[in-house]
């Protein structure tokens, strides 16, 4: 009997603006079901069954409240910790006759809660727990900014990012400025710059919610396949000072010709025995000797797996290969160094 | 769909010809299509039979006895007596259903029930609940339950110890709960304790850790213990076999048993059986004898004997993911239910030999 094919699973993190986002993801896609904490506000009220009409032994509710319960995998370990609460949820649609055909888990900005708010843990609990790995994949990462108070942050000199809102702009897919049509072009544009310097993977989206289609958040397949780099924001200039909590290192490694698999490996194992509790994101495409298409892999924290490119829609045979980390205090030159002297010469 | 009735078909029962079989054998019972997944399977004591769907309807002993959907998230279903059963719901709390007793007990984040003796236990949240039973009492008429705080944080895993003491698994630790006296007797702090299972004869118990560690310790001492350790993946599922001889878990698509050797402890090697290609996805451990039951992702059932190792003595292969599995009191029957809503009833018929 072929397993059952894993469902596509789209976290989306941020504040007030979470809700609207969320409902009117549902509003547009009655296939989708929601994982999100009871009291997010306006998401329980307009659910609707999932199914066919009139189908009641068919029908599945689309939303499945959630209290954040997060566990230790290694005792004190950041990188491991694991929100069990997911897997009770994503079961509950998954493991069903009937199942919705895109999971959104909701990830609330609460300050008061860092460990039930974490986007990176939602991120490494849905790729490294067994069960999630076989019912779902995580298919993006969308995170939400509300362009009004950020700017008034910025301009006046406070903190326009707090930890929280770091941590989810740093391993975003997609960064929707929500209100951005309510502030001016060059503050959008400092905005901007402000996102790019925490993640040069995620597509910025401006004006957000209302103005974008589904089909620019679901269904992006961003955890698969190699990264689509955007070039660096720059060091000096505008927005360069704006204040946030935990600013995470970007660094970006490219390397010609073919990488030898032995080094690769005891490179990666390195990276994480020595960065996983700082590190937010990693992704690359690696053209790795006697691989007949590169090897890409990702992961997040203590946790990261790889596939070959040719699996990828867009994968294609190249001797080039790319590297993103994205992470607190991440020694760049290090990590460059040590990824390409595993070069075959 | 097939009804071969579930009657008593006793683990001393034989073949046909008067003549016991040599290896155990695998005789199909009741097969049903249920309306949505089953996720959880209960017998009575005396033999009936609960099967619970994903949409909230109970099967009970038959396949055209099912009750209307009665909760919107459920978990698990437990016989209250032999005219109840009782689901435990993520949403509801605890809802009774039969023997003219229809009643909602509120308990948030409901998770496992199960029947203890007079007593019904559950755990939601981090609270464990009971509810004592009085035979000959109406059931509107039975004392309030108790609540008690564990405080292990989110609980996971229970099992019951003596008729009055049970065992739970939480998130931040492990505690033994004295539901008679409703108190917390002893606490041990393991971090992401996700499973628990207690020896039917000795003070020993098995905790499943998300780290892939068991940690076996005994009641009352918790300094006196040791580690199994090894797993990649979490230890979800775990169970004593043939009379607290062996020690059962499963990870991934690996069936691991240690036995129980003369210090009272596992040994330090166990068996691995191998006998699925996808993970293990149910697990069903005989208490009074050496029979096991696993399903996998895939479909795959298969039945054990802890004395012949590590091959399957059968395998069946089912529409579906199995999603639950569980013995009758007496071991000579199980059912299992798939994510398709199959729900399969087997004989097992123990052999000579095996």
């Amino acid at each position: 009997m072929p397993l059952l094919e894993p469902i596509p699973l789209t976290v989306v993190a941020g504040g007030a603006e979470l809700s609207s986002l969320s409902t009117r993801l549902l509003g547009r896609r009655p296939d989708l079901a929601l994982v999100a904490p009871a009291d997010v506000p306006g998401v329980t009220t307009s659910m609707l069954p999932l199914g066919p009409a009139g189908r009641a032994d068919r029908l599945v509710s689309r939303l499945v409240p959630v209290v954040p319960d997060v566990g230790d995998r290694s005792p004190g370990c950041p990188c491991c910790r694991l929100r069990l609460d997911l897997v009770d949820a994503v079961a509950v649609l998954a493991r069903r006759r009937s199942r919705p055909a895109h999971i959104l888990v909701a990830v609330p900005h609460r300050p008061d809660d860092l460990a039930g708010s974490s986007v990176t843990t939602v991120a490494h609990t849905v790729l490294s727990d067994p069960d999630l790995r076989r019912w779902v994949r995580l298919d993006g990462v969308l995170a939400t900014l509300d362009a009004v108070p950020a700017i008034t942050r910025l301009r006046t000199g406070s903190t326009v990012l707090d930890e929280l809102a770091v941590e989810r702009l740093a391993i975003a897919d997609r960064v929707l400025l929500a209100r951005a049509d309510q502030i001016d072009a060059a503050a959008l544009g400092e905005l901007r710059l402000v996102v790019r310097r925490l993640n040069r993977i995620a597509e910025v989206l401006a004006p957000a919610v209302d103005g974008v289609a589904v089909g620019q958040l679901l269904g992006i397949d961003a955890w698969h396949g190699a990264p689509t780099v955007a070039p660096g924001a720059p060091v000096d200039g505008p927005a360069a000072g704006a204040r946030v909590v935990g600013a995470p290192d970007v660094v970006v490694i490219e390397q010609h010709g073919v990488l030898d698999p032995g080094g690769v490996e005891e490179w990666l194992a390195e990276v994480l025995a020595r960065h996983a509790p700082r590190l937010h994101r990693l992704q690359g495409a690696l053209a790795v000797d006697g691989e007949p298409t590169r090897v890409c892999c990702h992961g997040v924290g203590s946790y990261a797996m790889s596939h070959p490119e040719d699996e990828h829609r867009s994968g294609r045979r190249s001797t080039s290969s790319l590297m993103v980390l994205i992470g607190r205090d991440l020694p760049a030159d290090e990590l460059t160094a040590g990824l390409r002297a595993t070069a075959v010469r | 769909m097939a009804d071969h009735g579930i009657d008593a078909a006793g683990a001393d029962a034989v073949d046909g010809d008067g003549a016991r079989p040599i290896i155990t054998e695998l005789r199909p019972g009741v097969t049903a299509e249920l309306s949505d997944a089953v996720w959880s399977i209960a017998w009575s004591p005396s033999g009936r039979l609960a099967a619970l769907c994903a949409d909230g309807r109970v099967m009970v002993d038959q396949p055209d006895r099912v009750t209307r959907p009665m909760c919107g998230a459920p978990v698990a279903v437990a016989w209250a007596d032999d005219g109840r059963v009782v689901v435990s719901d993520r949403q509801l709390g605890l809802v009774m259903a039969g023997g003219g007793d229809h009643r909602c007990h509120e308990l948030p984040r409901a998770r496992h029930v199960t029947a203890m003796g007079e007593r019904v236990v559950a755990i939601g949240g981090t609270s464990v609940w009971s509810l004592h039973r009085e035979v000959g009492r109406p059931p509107g008429l039975e004392d309030p339950p108790v609540l008690i705080d564990a405080r292990c944080a989110e609980l996971h895993g229970l099992a019951a110890l003596t008729s009055s003491l049970v065992v739970v698994a939480g998130t931040k630790g492990v505690a033994v709960v004295d539901i008679a006296l409703g108190v917390v007797d002893t606490r041990v702090e393991i971090d992401g304790a996700i499973s628990v299972a207690s020896s039917p004869t000795t003070d020993v118990v098995a905790i499943g850790d998300l780290g892939g560690s068991i940690h076996v310790l005994k009641v009352g001492d918790a300094e006196v213990g040791r580690e199994l350790t090894g797993y990649v993946d979490h230890v979800r599922r775990l169970g004593w076999g043939d009379g607290g001889g062996w020690l059962v878990a499963t990870a991934d698509d690996e069936l691991t048993c240690w036995p129980v050797v003369e210090t009272g402890w596992p040994a330090e090697e166990p068996v691995c059986c191998v006998g699925h290609d996808d993970p293990i996805t149910a697990l069903a451990v005989g208490a009074r004898h050496d029979l096991v039951v696993t399903g996998d992702a895939g479909g795959r059932l298969a039945l054990w004997s802890l004395r012949v190792g590590d091959v399957p003595l059968h395998t069946v292969d089912l529409d579906g993911e199995i999603t639950a599995a569980g013995w009758s009191g007496d071991g000579s029957r199980f059912a299992v239910g798939t994510v398709t809503g199959t729900l399969a009833v087997f004989d097992a018929v123990r052999g000579q030999l095996a």
